[in-house]
């Protein structure tokens, strides 16, 4: 009974504070719509610069084979390679390809050819991307030509056409569009910031304006607080889920394919944990502002990088590897997508789910133990 | 004058009483360094693959040693069946499936086309498509090569190849940490600036001080400046953490000139501080003035300013909206100045770009505090 007091207590404190309200429920799905749209993974459209000193039909054969799809747009063709180089560093063009003289006669005769690129490696993620395709490219060029020959010599001889073929079957995501797979980190990403961040103040907030002390001397118990602070954000926090998925499927067409309770249940879970962690944070700390500052540095980077959300984890270093076990986004991240990209059920991420049983239960407890000490 | 030093006694008074405060604003952006240093990085390496290979020749043995040869991919098991090929891509286990089926050699001998069955999963569409490049070219590699051994075939005709000599510039060995640390300059600013000094302002608001402060002959704008200094003094003592860690423990190269970073920064603080200022006034609680600065400055600073990811990729509306955002710019200088060693020459747009958006945010800013507070 008690408990329905710290809840409506909450609930009147967030309503008379709309703002606060309005940002919470609404803003996952607007931040998904900025981030549907405007992320993208993809390198496309690098100005490229080209200095063809060859200018022979191989060479032109060559570079149209770049610019024929939309990875590089062709903005320069400087004669030489010192004023390629100008370019690159005034930043007209992001990379730059040199066609030496006799490339197309060195072709013709079977021999290898080294072309230069020069790239601008400042943005390190863009010039790795490009570089690839370049190579790529390149290789994809030269293996035609050898199809070719192979066909124009072996129509007489043997079986033509290229010797093997590649078939790719692409599982979950057949058009492996970005918005499909950040659907689903984004509603983890989200919903940990929001969670431990709106509640971090919980708690600091009675202590700065001195009201702590009347909650002491309630008969309120500790775990009612605690739980009855998280409870009215945990039902705006499962609605902002909600609105977040019906803007995927809307929007992006993204629809959870596995089973839609067991999904409520695995947020649940989650954000319980979350939410504990916002009130353990506040409980031990002194001012809002202390508060921010631990919250949002626990959750703001960590659930954006360490969580596998863009940046593949497997090509972490160890130590870092290790250290995104400790954050709980991880896990989640992995659940929801498996559940809605690949409708998998429990049996997939058990283990993901017990890590996630073991950081809820650590947090609430951590939580009350803290807010006892502190209502004493 | 004398008015401001008051306050800025009392306002280092409160900063110190707060025992946290001090550690935690020399942990933080160390603590961001880190992650940013280290983890953000789109490298593809070690990507996990699943083999089945039902030929089990001598061929196509050669191809799956192609396959573990690069440091993109890592055969994480072989299997019999397809199920089983299926459930270490269930669980995860696997991204890749590399499938040789039976007779590829023995197609691949006679000249017969042969086929080769790869099986991603595309839940993180990045690394499918990076895997997924860099098995067709391990594959074509392969391929030239087996074609080069068996020159009888090809009528001795030399195969032709393009190889790809590239020269980089300005972080020669494309680390991503050389790009992603000097950004924590931007963000450490931000978050003293915005969060922290609305959140500080809102403070007095939410006590009922702010009486007793307006009551008193101090100035709206003695008030303000005693309000505000503190936290620009933190921020400068973060970006020289931030400066110190890039330089000496990611060993990012500080090509340019160190006063003209100094210079931009003192610019975009115009614009921060304004904006934290202009949250305050329209905030009434600290968790109000939290969320606004987060949500409405931080999130969609970070998001349209190519602080991680390039504004090239966006779509057209999104160009135009990032104009419009401080960061964008200050970001575009220190990543000149480390990188590039570039100056005022190069930059003259984005500081022109800063100066006005600084001076027009702080001035709207400024007005609506005084109207405030009258």
């Amino acid at each position: 009974m008690n408990l329905w007091v710290v809840v409506s207590k909450e609930i009147l404190h967030l309503r008379r504070d709309r703002r606060a309200l309005l940002i919470l429920a609404g803003f996952p799905a607007i931040v998904l719509i900025l981030y549907g749209y405007a992320l993208n993974f993809d390198v496309h459209h690098v100005p490229l610069g080209v200095v063809d000193l060859d200018r022979t039909r191989a060479s032109r054969d060559y570079l149209a084979a770049f610019l024929h799809g939309e990875y590089f747009d062709l903005v320069a063709t400087p004669p030489s390679r010192r004023e390629l180089a100008d370019m690159l560093h005034a930043g007209t063009v992001r990379a730059g390809l040199v066609i030496p003289s006799g490339f197309g006669r060195a072709l013709d005769r079977g021999e290898m050819v080294a072309v230069q690129a020069l790239m601008d490696g400042s943005n390190a993620n863009t010039a790795q991307t490009a570089l690839g395709y370049l190579n790529a490219f390149s290789l994809a060029f030269a293996m035609d030509m050898a199809r070719d020959r192979l066909r124009a010599f072996g129509a007489a001889t043997s079986g033509a056409g290229i010797p093997a073929d590649l078939r790719v079957l692409v599982y979950y995501n057949p058009t492996l569009e970005t918005a499909r797979f950040l659907v689903p980190g984004l509603i983890g990403i989200i919903l940990t910031i929001m969670a431990v961040v709106s509640t971090a103040l919980s708690l600091v907030r009675e202590k700065e304006r001195g009201t702590l002390d009347m909650l002491r001397v309630s008969p309120l118990r500790a775990s009612e607080v605690v739980i009855g602070k998280t409870l009215p954000y945990l039902a705006i926090s499962l609605f902002a889920s909600s609105l977040v998925l019906a803007v995927g499927y809307g929007l992006f067409g993204v629809e959870v394919r596995g089973s839609l309770a067991l999904l409520f249940a695995m947020l649940l879970l989650f954000l319980f944990g979350a939410l504990a962690m916002g009130v353990l944070i506040s409980s031990m700390t002194d001012s809002a502002q202390v508060a921010f500052t631990v919250s949002a540095t626990l959750t703001m980077l960590p659930s954006f990088i360490l969580s596998g959300f863009v940046f593949p984890l497997e090509s972490m270093p160890a130590a870092i590897r290790l250290v995104s076990y400790l954050i709980p986004a991880r896990y989640i991240l992995a659940i929801l997508r498996a559940i809605i990209l690949k409708g998998e059920g429990l049996s997939a991420f058990w283990m993901e789910f017990l890590c996630l049983v073991g950081f809820a239960v650590l947090m609430v407890s951590l939580a009350s133990l803290k807010v006892r000490r502190q209502m004493r | 004058m004398r008015a401001v030093a008051a306050i800025l006694v009392k306002e280092f008074r409160q900063i110190r009483r707060d025992r946290r405060m001090i550690p935690l604003i020399l942990v933080s952006p160390i603590f961001q360094l880190v992650i940013l240093g280290y983890a953000a990085t789109l490298d593809v390496n070690e990507v996990p693959v699943v083999v089945q290979d039902q030929d089990g020749s001598a061929v196509s043995r050669t191809l799956v040693s192609r396959f573990e040869a690069t440091r993109v991919f890592q055969v994480a098991g072989r299997v019999e069946r397809a199920r089983e090929l299926d459930d270490f891509l269930r669980f995860g286990r696997a991204k890749l499936g590399l499938v040789i089926p039976r007779g590829f050699a023995a197609d691949l001998g006679a000249g017969r086309p042969a086929s080769l069955l790869l099986v991603v999963d595309g839940t993180q569409a990045m690394v499918a498509s990076v895997g997924l490049n860099h098995a067709r070219e391990t594959l074509l590699q392969f391929l030239r090569e087996h074609l080069s051994a068996a020159p009888a075939r090809t009528g001795a005709l030399p195969i032709p190849d393009i190889r790809i000599e590239s020269r980089v510039f300005y972080n020669e060995e494309m680390r991503s940490a050389d790009y992603m640390v000097p950004a924590v300059l931007a963000m450490v600013l931000m978050v003293m600036t915005v969060v922290l000094s609305s959140m500080n302002l809102v403070r007095e608001k939410e006590s009922g001080t702010v009486e007793q402060l307006i009551v008193t002959p101090i100035r709206p704008v003695e008030l303000l400046a005693g309000k505000l200094i503190p936290f620009v003094l933190i921020g400068l003592v973060d970006v020289l953490i931030v400066l110190a860690v890039a330089v000496l423990w990611f060993e990012v190269p500080l090509r340019g000139s160190i006063p003209f970073l100094f210079g931009a920064s003192a610019l975009f603080l115009l614009s921060t501080l304004g904006l934290g200022l202009l949250v305050s006034t329209a905030s009434t609680t600290q968790q109000q003035a939290m969320m606004t600065a987060i949500f409405f400055v931080m999130v969609p600073s970070v998001l349209l300013s190519g602080f991680i990811f390039p504004i090239e990729n966006m779509p057209r509306v999104f160009h135009g909206l990032s104009r419009v955002i401080p960061m964008r710019y200050y970001l575009e200088i220190v990543r000149g100045v480390f990188l590039k060693g570039t100056g005022p020459a190069e930059h003259w747009a984005q500081v022109l770009a800063l100066a006005g958006l600084g001076v027009l945010i702080f001035g709207v800013a400024v007005a609506s505090f005084r109207k405030r507070v009258d």
